[in-house]
């Protein structure tokens, strides 16, 4: 008999023609739209968040470092994500990786979901959603838990996708559910919650089909897979890990965001991601070799939806000035290119955080040029661009201390960090230096050890070794020249209550002896706290052993002798422009002496801004302490 | 041939070609052999798991030979030596008493060179079976990731007894610590405190978990240093308000100091506390009960305080605070103390003494004495000592101290080992070291507790902590402790 079948209502054979061209072009340009978009958002505007991000993870070849990363629920996929996330130590490099894994999971998803022809577009989706979890973090990196978050995500998405594809070969509801159960026990320890999505949408499979068939006995592989749903994580708990809150059992391998507050937008992507693969496990359909006859719009929606990815991707991504400066400034700092740090200083336009003026004050302290140069650069306490509570110590604690002498407390915050937050490669290396200058090379080699077991790291440790091989070739080492001077001072007993900019401040400005160079921070710091009382006697002595006065000290002693009233200014063995300059301030403060802080502010700047004086009369003092409150804020 | 044949043949070879020879003529290397860790000329329990080493010296092959009286000698190949365990309890138990020969051979290039033997010597004594211990990274004042873990010392088997991560998140950290067991949980009896969040003291009492808080009105600080009295259901607690600082420069790093402590009797029965010791001007702590349950024993140190703000004076005068090691008699019919008497007058020679601990005959005390304070466990000075407690003397354990610290310190069932934790593999972390006690009264070169990986303690970035023998493993399991942590604590009542 023949065929007498013919297309649905609405459904007519097509052949390829300028509706398949419009698609074609489409789909190249989201292809290209979408590489062009993951390149610029990764290496084109983040390279120096990559490579912090990378250097607040560790991937170490070692046994131990995998036995104890699989100990956690999630863990195998954790170590591939760290093992992937090393290589944005050479963020164009890791970029093309994250790009092609990208570009994996839109070819799996359209796979997947038969995405193809004009639907191709929205294979992108989840794909533009995985990298906003990475581009959205800003701030959040420094307090992140979840080790190797940019792969993670990525490798969940391809383990939910590979349930898919398995419970779609499967036949027969017990074959499925079988599938199910044991796609759950393998899963859900390599990737945690991802898992759990993959579950779920390989249940939706299962009772869209039992809803089909419409009879009891159908149900039952359905309830068996949902109770599995629950119970497997329940059973891993009670029998496998115990390093995991309860509560967290079906978030295992997600971030820490809180799902209150500003965070809760950032859960925005892993909700998109969800919302995706569910929609797509309800909706999808076999391909047919039919075309169907569509509208333009039938055509272009995709390619808007898609397009609206972009645009959610642009918006929703990290963007703050100050925090790129900040990482800019420390990485420099960290290659001792202090001259670039107050170059980065000078070309920053906003209001500066309280990290760009500390590590301003070090390149000029490290640069011999402080005293000279201090309170001419700008002064502020921006507060930090971030969701959740965030302290310079915890941003960088102890590379300061480390920078300032202080290896106690900079190995102290280390450990603090390690234990918070885990392994990283940053506090690795500032437990070594740390170590090396107060003599510790067992424990220094102990953590050079781990970073001799990374891929990019381990040049560092051989370039670090021959300190711990020869202590007595520290002394000599340029790396240590400038920090030495500046650990020779007597031990006491406090605590920096997390406040790092105070305590620098505070333990430079009470010390009462020290070499020069440890004197001079000792003025600073105490020009810092307008505190005349700390900052003369060591004005005197300094007088009488430098020819030299610089400038800022020179301002900071006429102001305090004026204000003591006990000497005739004009009788200072000073710059006498710089007496002229101050009788101007005199008469600038009887002039404007009603004037508003906001409004004098403005008008003492031009003349006055660059100056002590002007620090003396407007700076807030207290303003480290109202850094750590504002961040509450 | 048929394919069993070949099978069999193939196995043969197999087997013929696995076995391991030592190299007959080789030269004596010139270099000293050098192991990590250091298991050379140590007394050792039959009983205890392999005592697996690296060897660091530099050579392309090694091999080496463990042997004794009786038995078969072991062969190992490689520079991590890691020994089967069963050979190795085959070999210990069919030689207590006896000496451990072991040679190491190494290859350069062709030849085979040979290192003096070095003799290990099997105790006839065991050891307990298990030690519990807190296994913490070397934290000053965040905690994530602590756990109370019990080793089985006959293997490497590890039990988390309790892991602070299964109730803690975040900010809400919860910290473990002081488990204590009735008299080597002989009677499956113990304790340990939850701090933070779900704060509590955790017992485990015939069989039953509960949870209490043992602070009492008129108590300013929790139960904290806990003591079980060997047979009754007891507790002696040190009640101490604890605050930490840090050095700026001292590599000690960090010094936590009391500035008021007391000791009190927790009955477990009653869910009752009484004070003990209370006197004003005087720091007692680390209460510790004899073996028999007729004494007390106890650290405690003079302090008066010059300044109002007694934080601030207990910073400025720290080296000034010097414990002595006191004891109080008791009488269990009464339940009441007697006076105290001083045991170690430590700092009448300007040294501090803490941490007591009469070994299970009632001959000896073991403590730790450092220059100042009571938290020995990151004193550099802190040395183990130990005194005849017939005569009163007391020695330097020369023998088992170290450069750096030793501190927290225990003795096995038997009295013949004792345990105790020091930082002189790096510096940094608190490892665990066994040490031989001889019926003479002297202790043996320690070493390290064994473990599978030799690198183990290279790669390990927690310390271990509290090590407490014990002959009976703890039965509960974590996620009983869970539950019972969950719950909100019974509060105890002070006795009228």
């Amino acid at each position: 008999m023949k065929n007498t079948q013919h297309p649905a209502k609405g459904v007519v054979k097509k052949t390829p023609g300028k509706g398949l061209n419009l698609v074609n072009s489409l789909n190249g340009t989201a292809l290209g739209l979408f590489i062009i978009a993951v390149l610029y958002y990764t290496v084109g505007i983040n390279s120096g968040f990559l490579f912090k991000l990378q250097e607040l993870d560790l991937f170490s070849t070692t046994p131990e470092f995998f036995s104890d990363t699989i100990s956690k629920i999630g863990g195998l996929s954790v170590y591939a994500g760290t093992f992937l996330t090393q290589f944005f130590y050479y963020p164009w490099l890791g970029s093309i990786i994250y790009l092609l894994l990208l570009l994996l999971v839109v070819y799996l998803v359209a796979k997947a979901f038969n995405l193809t022809g004009k639907k191709l577009p929205l294979a992108f989706i989840p794909s533009l959603a995985l990298v906003l979890c990475t581009t959205e973090l800003g701030y959040l990196i420094y307090i992140q838990k979840l080790h190797g978050i940019a792969f993670v995500c990525i490798l969940g998405v391809l383990i939910i996708l590979a349930g898919w594809f398995l419970i779609r070969r499967m036949k027969g509801f017990v074959q499925q559910t079988c599938c199910l159960l044991l796609y759950l026990l393998a899963a859900y320890p390599v990737c945690g919650a991802y898992a759990l999505l993959g579950g779920l949408l390989m249940l939706l499979h299962v009772l869209k089909q039992a809803i089909a068939e419409k009879e009891l006995k159908h149900w039952m592989p359905v309830i068996v897979a949902a109770a599995g749903l629950y119970l497997i994580p329940f059973l891993y708990y009670q029998a496998v890990y115990h390093q995991i809150y309860f509560n967290n059992l079906f978030c295992a391998n997600l971030p820490n965001f809180k799902v209150a507050g500003h965070e809760r937008l950032l859960w925005l992507p892993y909700v998109l991601i969800a919302v995706f693969f569910i929609l797509a496990a309800l909706t999808g359909k076999k391909e047919h070799n039919v075309m169907v006859r569509t509208s333009f719009f039938s055509q272009v929606w995709p390619a808007v939806v898609f397009l609206a990815g972009l645009f959610v991707l642009g918006h929703f991504t990290y963007h703050d000035k100050n925090f790129n400066t900040e990482l800019s400034m420390l990485s420099a700092s960290e290659q001792g290119n202090w001259n670039n740090v107050l170059k980065l200083a000078r070309a920053d336009q906003d209001e500066p955080t309280r990290l760009i003026v500390m590590s301003t004050k070090l390149a000029l302290v490290k640069l011999g040029i402080a005293a000279d140069n201090e309170f001419k650069y700008k002064n502020g306490n921006k507060p930090y661009h971030s969701p959740r509570e965030i302290l310079p110590i915890e941003i960088a604690g102890p590379f300061f201390y480390y920078q300032y002498g202080k290896e106690n407390y900079c190995y102290k915050w280390c450990m603090e960090q390690m234990v918070e937050y885990g392994m990283n490669a940053y506090v690795m290396k500032y437990f070594v230096l740390s170590c090396l200058l107060n003599g510790e090379t067992k424990l220094a080699q102990k953590y050079n050890d781990v970073l001799a077991s990374t891929l990019f790291y381990k040049s560092w440790a051989k370039a670090h070794q021959r300190y711990i091989d020869h202590p007595e070739a520290i002394a000599k080492a340029p790396e240590f020249a400038g920090i030495l001077p500046l650990t020779n001072y007597t031990n006491i007993l406090e605590g920096d209550q997390g406040i790092l900019e105070n305590f620098i401040r505070d333990s430079f400005a009470n010390l009462t002896s020290g070499p020069p160079s440890v004197l001079e921070l000792s003025m600073l710091s105490n020009l810092e706290l307008k505190n005349a009382a700390g900052f003369m006697p060591k004005f005197a002595y300094y007088t009488s052993t430098n020819k030299r006065i610089p400038v800022h000290f020179q301002e900071a002693a006429i102001l305090f002798l004026y204000l003591e009233h006990k000497v005739d200014i004009n009788q200072l063995p000073v710059d006498k422009n710089m007496l002229a300059k101050f009788q101007l301030l005199l008469s600038y403060l009887q002039q404007y002496h009603n004037y508003s802080e906001d409004a004098a502010k403005v008008v003492y700047a031009n003349e006055f801004g660059d100056t002590y004086w002007y620090y003396y009369l407007f700076a807030n003092t207290k303003k480290p302490k109202d850094t750590a409150e504002t961040k509450a804020n | 041939m048929n394919k069993y044949s070949l099978l069999i043949f193939c196995s043969l070879l197999v087997t013929l070609c696995s076995c391991k020879h030592l190299p007959g003529h080789c030269k004596d290397a010139t270099d000293t052999l050098s192991l990590y860790p250091d298991y050379k000329e140590v007394c050792i329990p039959y009983n205890i798991a392999p005592l697996n080493f690296r060897i660091n010296n530099e050579a392309t092959s090694y091999l080496t030979s463990i042997r004794s009286k009786n038995g078969k000698t072991l062969i190992i190949s490689g520079k991590d030596v890691e020994i089967s365990l069963k050979d190795w309890k085959s070999l210990l138990a069919a030689n207590k008493g006896e000496d451990l020969i072991v040679q190491v051979y190494a290859k350069q290039n062709v030849f085979w060179t040979k290192y003096p033997a070095f003799t290990d010597h099997i105790a006839p004594e065991m050891i307990d079976n298990y030690v519990t211990y807190r296994y913490i990274q070397p934290v000053y004042t965040t905690y994530e990731d602590m756990s109370i873990n019990q080793r089985n010392l006959e293997n490497f088997d590890v039990k988390v007894l309790y892991d602070n991560r299964l109730l803690s998140t975040e900010k809400e950290g919860q910290c473990v610590n002081c488990h204590s067991f009735q008299n080597y949980n002989k009677t499956g009896n113990m304790q340990f405190h939850v701090r933070g969040r779900m704060g509590g003291t955790v017992i485990i009492e015939n069989n039953q978990i509960k949870k209490v808080d043992p602070k009492v009105e008129g108590m300013y600080a929790n139960a904290v240093y806990p003591s079980w009295h060997p047979t009754m259901n007891l507790i002696a607690y040190s009640t101490n308000k604890t605050g930490q600082n840090f050095h700026t420069k001292d590599l000690q790093k960090i010094e936590v100091l009391d500035d008021k402590s007391d000791l009190v009797l927790y009955n477990v029965e009653k869910n009752e506390v009484s004070p003990i010791e209370t006197t004003d001007g005087w720091l007692e702590t680390y209460p510790y009960w004899s073996p028999d349950g007729k004494s007390l024993y106890y650290s405690c140190a003079r302090y008066a305080p010059k300044l109002d703000n007694i934080e601030k004076d207990v910073i400025l005068n720290y080296k000034n605070i010097k414990y002595n090691i006191l004891r109080k008699s008791f009488d269990p019919a009464t339940l009441t103390f007697g006076p105290s008497d001083t045991v170690v007058s430590a700092a009448s020679i300007g040294k501090s003494a803490t941490l007591p601990r009469v070994s299970p005959d009632g001959n000896y005390l073991l403590f730790s004495m450092g220059d100042f304070g009571n938290f020995h466990i990151w004193h550099k000075s802190s040395d183990l000592y130990l005194m005849d407690l017939h005569t009163g003397t007391y020695k330097n354990l020369a023998a088992v101290n170290s450069p750096d610290v030793e501190s927290y310190h225990s003795w096995s069932s038997n009295g013949r080992w004792i345990i105790f934790t020091s930082r002189r593999d790096d510096g940094g972390y608190a490892r665990l070291y066994i040490a031989y006690f001889d019926k003479n009264g002297e202790a043996h070169k320690p070493f390290v507790l064994p473990q599978k990986k030799p690198v183990f303690y290279k790669r390990s970035f927690k310390s271990f902590n509290i090590p407490e023998f014990t002959v009976k493993p703890v039965t509960a399991s974590c996620h009983e402790l869970v539950k019972a942590i969950r719950k909100e604590p019974v509060k105890a009542t002070a006795k009228q």
